[in-house]
């Protein structure tokens, strides 16, 4: 007869979506318990405990990260309404958009994210080189993983709230129509503050290593 | 404020003080000796408290304790029950007895000095 087995989702959050690397210790417990005759909602409670508490620790280490995200992000829709948007109504860039749709919604996008992506990589190369300088080592690799994480990052959130967007009425500071055409972007600040947030929170993340001597987070 | 005072202060900040579950924790892992892993620790905690106490909050308390270099942990073999998984074995260190041993005598003085609690004695 073969041994029992934790619910599969379960097993799956608790070594990909915890926080910090896997605690095999820790797991080989949970399933000895299981197996033990403990109830599949027990081992559920036991991986939504222990993620809780991994992401407050992670949270709790990287507060700098958090409030320099947070500052960071702030002034991002003056940054989006005084130079953006007069970027966008300039002949130079407005004129280049003669396009029919989709083309125009498309170019749109693509103008607006990557000036918002550049705004992030602004960001994300200060909190690059304050680091670098704090512990006098630059690490490059790090860096080009913090720029594939934030654009990831910023890319899931944003399509995650386009139907977010749709449904609920415009928060926030609203500027439209945006360029010259037949399709009108609305760029709502509320939305787009959320993926430069998170963004830029997990590429700085993503910059500095994990708590590497603690039993809860060491791979054994 | 004197500059007694203040000395005193960062005497006390200094001072490695046990929560209330940490010194538990600490307590079941002298109790149990060398078979203290995730699994009895809980297990004993349960029994002991007379309700369920989530793995998780053990590993957090135990990491905790490790930092302060109370708890020293070491790796044991994997066992196939567990999923080919080690146990991770934890002592009390040296540090972490007379912590123990300091705390308990700081409650005990507490206790001696309350006045009589109602329906109970002190």
């Amino acid at each position: 007869m073969s041994p029992k087995n934790p619910p599969a989702l379960a097993a799956w959050v608790l070594k990909h979506v915890v926080a910090g690397r896997p605690n095999e210790a820790l797991a080989g417990d949970l399933l000895e318990e299981f197996r033990s005759g403990r109830s599949s909602v027990w081992y559920w409670r036991q991986v939504l405990i222990v993620m809780a508490l991994q992401w407050s620790r992670e949270l709790n280490t990287h507060w700098a990260a958090l409030l320099f995200a947070a500052l960071w992000t702030l002034p991002e829709p003056p940054f989006r309404i005084f130079l953006v948007a007069r970027l966008a109504e300039s002949p130079f860039v407005s004129q280049r958009w003669h396009l029919r749709w989709p083309y125009s919604t498309m170019a749109d996008l693509a103008f607006f994210n990557g000036c918002s992506l550049l705004y992030l990589w602004s960001g994300l190369a200060l909190c690059f080189v304050l680091s670098s300088l704090a512990t006098r080592a630059m690490r490059l690799g790090r860096l080009m993983r913090g720029l594939w994480v934030s654009m990831l990052v910023y890319i899931a959130t944003f399509a995650g709230l386009i139907p977010l967007a749709t449904m609920l009425p415009p928060q926030g500071f609203v500027l439209q129509p945006v360029v010259a055409g037949h399709t009108r972007v609305v760029i709502v600040s509320t939305y787009s503050f959320l993926p430069i947030f998170l963004a830029l929170l997990a590429a700085i993340w993503s910059l500095f290593p994990r708590g590497e001597n603690t039993t809860l987070s060491v791979a054994d | 404020m004197q500059w007694s005072d203040f000395f005193a202060i960062i005497e006390e900040m200094q001072r490695a003080y046990l929560g209330e579950f940490e010194l538990m924790v600490m307590l079941v892992l002298a109790r149990l000796g060398d078979d203290a892993y995730g699994v009895p620790i809980s297990r004993e905690l349960e029994q002991q408290r007379g309700h369920s106490v989530s793995i998780g909050s053990v590993y957090a308390a135990l990491e905790r304790l490790e930092n302060k270099r109370l708890v020293a942990s070491s790796l044991g073999d994997p066992t196939p029950e567990r999923g080919g998984r080690a146990k991770r074995y934890f002592r009390v260190t040296r540090e972490g007895l007379e912590q123990i041993r300091a705390t308990r005598q700081l409650l005990t003085r507490l206790w001696r000095g309350l006045p009589e609690l109602k329906g109970e004695s002190a």
